[in-house]
């Protein structure tokens, strides 16, 4: 019976090379990949995420830790299958076109993977026909768009509009500092988060 | 006579000393030669590459120190803003403080129902007659919201608001380089053409670059607008310390001054010595929301930092305060504004803008006004300091009034108790057995609804309302 305490507590604390180690010692001790990650990785980044709703955790600790848990994950990714990889889902993730703002839709990005979710990030000055494109290749469950700007919050109209007209199956989600609950009601959209963290409960909603 | 005297000093503060200061300023200038500014705008990196920049890939440029040197020569001391009437009222200079409000918001919290909704162009009239009326906010600042009009010209539909129902100075954010040459000829219109509104600004244009390091190609565009048509710029970031900027607040200071300098080489290679304005919104992203705060206390420290250090190069300050986190007029918005308006006062920045913006800039309403206003009144009377004086040393009448005697009926006391600030909503009053007070969440209602409907602002001249009017079918159709 393997003990995945300490790789939990590893984890938790941030530390991405103890992670790194831990793992490695445990896949040549010829523990299931599988089990690493779920029982493992997953488990202590479960932790940090009760923590960080209690309000003992914060952001930047959240994010040291799910980019300890990716380095542990990296080690055992080639020895399982792809479709073996646990995700609570895919998110195409991108700011519309004319707004170069980043950072926001950056942090949605790592608090959703983080939260185990599959992240896709097309960057900024997106326009509708390349949100269309990506959806096509990637297949996303979920498409998520930022603006910071009041006048670039019209193209999520414009890019719900044209996904829709491609008879595409996906859910909307927006946010962004101008944007509200109402916004996304007139344009149509499946949801809004008023913050990064709570982006990572409105995708677990929408398609749990 | 009394000699090396220093004859009169009012309240003051300082955060950062002289070396600090300089510190972060060599900072500033080794960020912008190390690590440059991404700027998405051929014209203006081959301009800065004309001037001695150093322009590389990816739209990125490097620009060394005596470019900033030749610009902070030509950056003028002070501007000053002027009313609806074209007084000049406000004396962006030395240490003198100004506090100033932003009308419209996506919400308003509405003072006859309560309710919060999208903030629309009626709501921008009874903000205007508020801030007509409020003593202490001295100038507005539109960032064009406005539910009832398409989106696309909100701006000018505010900022005729504000031009038809208050008379204070006029700041604003638009849409793009097309609407801001729309709203400086509205101004003309109002200043009486546009030699007078050079010569009297009643309108200043504010634009940001993007934290980290990088400006919009748009924002270029307006910079050069506003420096060849002499309508004074504020150029300012809004660093998130932990996000968008290091999380030391030195760092930050540093990374905001550079980013400040870049619109300020531009603007003065462009225009030596048109009216420019800079600061920062420099504060924190708060590690539980990843929100932007507006009420941390870390936000008040980092803007006196950025007034110590633009007080020491001698450039007209865009300041914050009394905007906040909280989310309606309650115990903590009350805080947030107090602290940050006295922190303000005491460092001097000149153009202090953001009073009323709560909930992370998503809401405002007139009673945030009006308890700021109250709030920056003792602010102000603070400010004033202790005159010390033959006359206020009184000595003549402590010798009369002497041992046990009262002052309350003696002319001195007649002369001078006006000095005194009265509160016009804070409460000092003596409560009766079985009395109750309103809580002053209600009294702001009651005088919110009072001002909007008794505060009468004198018309806009009937030959300039016609044409700014007429000006507006271009967008209005």
């Amino acid at each position: 019976m393997t003990n995945f305490e300490p790789l939990n507590q590893s984890v938790i604390s941030g530390r991405v090379d103890q992670v790194k180690e831990q793992t490695k010692a445990m896949v040549d001790a010829g523990v299931s990949p599988i089990e690493i990650i779920n029982q493992g990785l997953i488990a202590g980044m479960n932790v940090v995420g009760v923590r960080f709703k209690n309000g003992d955790m914060f952001v930047p600790e959240v994010l040291m830790c799910a980019r300890s848990m990716a380095a542990g994950i990296e080690i055992v990714k080639p020895l399982i299958a792809d479709t073996d990889m646990p995700s609570k889902g895919k998110v195409l993730i991108g700011t519309v076109k004319g707004d170069l703002h980043d950072i926001g839709k950056n942090l949605v990005g790592m608090m959703m993977e983080s939260g185990g979710f599959n992240v896709i990030n097309l960057g900024v000055d997106i326009p509708p026909e390349k949100f269309v494109a990506a959806i096509k290749e990637h297949k996303p469950d979920i498409v998520a768009m930022s603006a910071l700007l009041t006048t670039t919050m019209l193209q999520m109209k414009d890019t719900i509009e044209l996904i829709k007209e491609e008879g595409l199956n996906v859910k909307y989600i927006i946010g962004g500092a101008p944007i509200s609950q109402e916004f996304a009601d007139e344009i149509g959209a499946d949801g809004y988060a008023p913050d990064a963290a709570s982006s990572v409960d409105l995708c677990l909603k929408l398609i749990g | 006579m009394r000699s090396n005297n220093a004859h009169f000093i009012t309240p003051q503060m300082r955060v950062l000393s002289d070396d600090q200061i300089k510190s972060i300023y060599f900072a500033a200038l080794e960020i912008l030669e190390r690590t440059g500014m991404k700027i998405d705008c051929q014209e203006t990196l081959q301009f800065l590459a004309d001037q001695g920049a150093l322009v590389g890939p990816g739209n990125k440029v490097r620009i060394p120190a005596y470019l900033v040197e030749r610009a902070l020569k030509t950056v003028p001391p002070r501007v000053v803003l002027c009313n609806r009437d074209g007084e000049r009222k406000l004396f962006l200079e030395d240490n003198n403080v100004y506090f100033g409000c932003n009308p419209d918001n996506p919400d308003y919290l509405d003072p006859y129902t309560g309710e919060r909704r999208p903030f629309t162009s009626k709501d921008g009239k009874d903000m205007a007659t508020v801030i007509d009326y409020s003593k202490n906010i001295e100038f507005v600042l539109n960032a064009c919201f406005s539910a009832d009009v398409p989106r696309d010209v909100a701006d000018r539909v505010i900022i005729r608001q504000m031009m038809l129902y208050m008379r204070k100075p006029i700041g604003f954010s638009c849409t793009n380089a097309d609407s801001l040459l729309d709203i400086i000829d509205m101004a003309a219109i109002v200043a009486g053409g546009y030699d007078e509104l050079r010569m009297n600004p009643y309108i200043f244009h504010i634009q940001e670059p993007i934290s980290p390091l990088s400006h919009d190609g748009n924002t270029m565009k307006e910079i050069k607008i506003c420096a060849e048509k002499g309508i004074p710029l504020v150029y300012y970031p809004m660093p998130m310390a932990g996000a968008t900027a290091p999380a030391t607040l030195a760092g930050m200071l540093a990374q905001n001054l550079a980013e400040a300098f870049t619109g300020m080489v531009v603007h003065q290679l462009t225009k030596p010595g048109a009216p420019f304005i800079t600061g920062g919104v420099a504060s924190i992203m708060d590690m539980k929301t990843t929100r932007f705060s507006y009420g941390a206390p870390e936000m008040s420290l980092s803007v006196a930092g950025l007034t110590d250090i633009l007080h020491y190069l001698k450039i007209p300050i865009w300041g914050t305060a009394a905007t906040v986190d909280a989310k309606t007029v309650d115990q903590q918005c009350a805080a947030e504004i107090a602290i940050s308006s006295l922190m303000s006062g005491l460092s001097g920045a000149n153009l202090v803008h953001d009073t009323g913006l709560m909930d992370q800039a998503t809401v405002t309403c007139p009673e945030v006004l009006l308890l700021a206003d109250e709030i920056q009144g003792m602010v102000r009377r603070i400010l004033g300091g202790i005159p010390v004086t033959d006359e206020t040393l009184a000595l003549d009448v402590v010798d009369e009034i002497g041992n046990g005697g009262s002052y309350i009926s003696h002319e001195h006391t007649y002369k001078h108790f006006r000095d005194f600030w009265v509160p016009s909503l804070f409460d000092r009053s003596v409560l009766q057995k079985g009395q109750t007070m309103p809580s002053l969440t209600e009294r702001l209602n009651t005088k919110a609804r009072y001002v909007i409907e008794n505060h009468e602002v004198p018309p806009l001249p009937s030959d300039k309302l016609k044409d700014l009017l007429e000006l507006e079918k271009k967008w209005l159709g």
